[in-house]
């Protein structure tokens, strides 16, 4: 049942003032964690939508950063979930679509990158540069410290690194933008 | 604080120690490693997972109907085999074209009689 105050239409947007601003500000980089989490989007979305009802349901923390770090909680719960679920079909069905070959291959080469991290290693750099947490969020989220948060996202880094040596090289002679907060 | 943290303090928007940031991008290493992050962190915003792939079968109007010909063909085919099985076997006769054949003896013989008038001359009752 939802909380007083808490409803929820058509199962799309909370409409409380807070969830609906928290839905605005989240669901995009929710998604698009997701994505990364479990390599399809469609899937994401759906789990997205679920973690937003379940948010609503939820009595939120007071301060902004708290419900941010608290709504991807959840939702990195339920991506587990769903990858635990479905942990051979996820194995034997990589999603691509009918892109240009090397943009399918560089994703591909991303997703086996991820997969060889330990699992929260690549939760918290997923939480980072697919979500655009900070460090206090993160720590927040996956329940470990802000110091954990540091050494395991280096360690991601370092080992995606390598794994990626070549993939890197490419984007380097492109060029490489800075971007101080990866939260577009 | 290693070069690393620094660099990844740096990029991930966190407050930095000016000193120790400018002793990272004086290493070579520093630099380098700075370099991986944002091509890292580049390769993530374009390298998305794609939506599902949606199967859709390719329409082939002739292969369809070939196929239900073919299908059609054969069940008439296997029903005219069963009916041949089920049917019980016709009994033969074989005709008797022997030379010693007579015909059949007459039940009544009427016999000619000369001078006899055979038509009929009145009302019969």
């Amino acid at each position: 049942m939802p909380a007083p105050g808490v409803l929820v239409s058509d199962g799309q947007m909370p409409e409380t003032p807070h969830a609906e601003r928290l839905y605005l500000e989240c669901q995009p980089r929710v998604v698009r964690y997701l994505t990364r989490l479990v390599g399809h989007a469609d899937t994401a979305r759906d789990l997205a939508q679920e973690t937003f009802l379940h948010a609503a349901r939820s009595p939120l923390p007071e301060s902004e950063p708290g419900q941010r770090a608290w709504v991807f909680r959840i939702a990195r719960n339920l991506g587990l979930n769903h990858l635990r679920d479905t942990a051979q079909h996820a194995r034997m069905a990589p999603d691509l679509d009918g892109g240009t070959g090397p943009a399918q291959e560089t994703t591909l080469l991303v997703r086996e990158a991820l997969a060889q991290l330990a699992p929260l290693d690549r939760d918290i750099f997923l939480l980072r540069e697919a979500a655009g947490l900070s460090y206090a969020e993160i720590a927040e989220a996956c329940a470990v410290t802000e110091d954990a948060v540091r050494s395991r996202l280096q360690r991601a880094r370092q080992a995606l690194r390598v794994l990626l040596h070549g993939t890197l090289a490419t984007e380097r002679a492109r060029g490489v933008r800075f971007s101080g907060r990866n939260d577009e | 604080m290693t070069i690393e943290n620094t660099i990844d303090a740096f990029v991930d928007g966190a407050i930095v120690d000016t000193t120790a940031l400018d002793a990272a991008l004086a290493s070579s290493d520093g630099r380098a490693y700075l370099f991986d992050v944002l091509a890292l962190r580049q390769t993530m915003q374009t390298s998305m997972p794609a939506a599902a792939v949606r199967v859709t079968r390719i329409r082939r109007p002739f292969l369809r109907y070939a196929s239900a010909a073919v299908v059609a063909l054969a069940l008439v085919g296997a029903g005219y085999a069963a009916g041949l099985r089920q049917a019980p076997a016709a009994e033969v006769t074989a005709a008797n074209t022997s030379d010693g054949a007579r015909p059949p003896e007459p039940t009544r013989v009427i016999e000619l009689t000369p001078g006899v008038n055979w038509h009929e001359s009145r009302g019969g009752d």
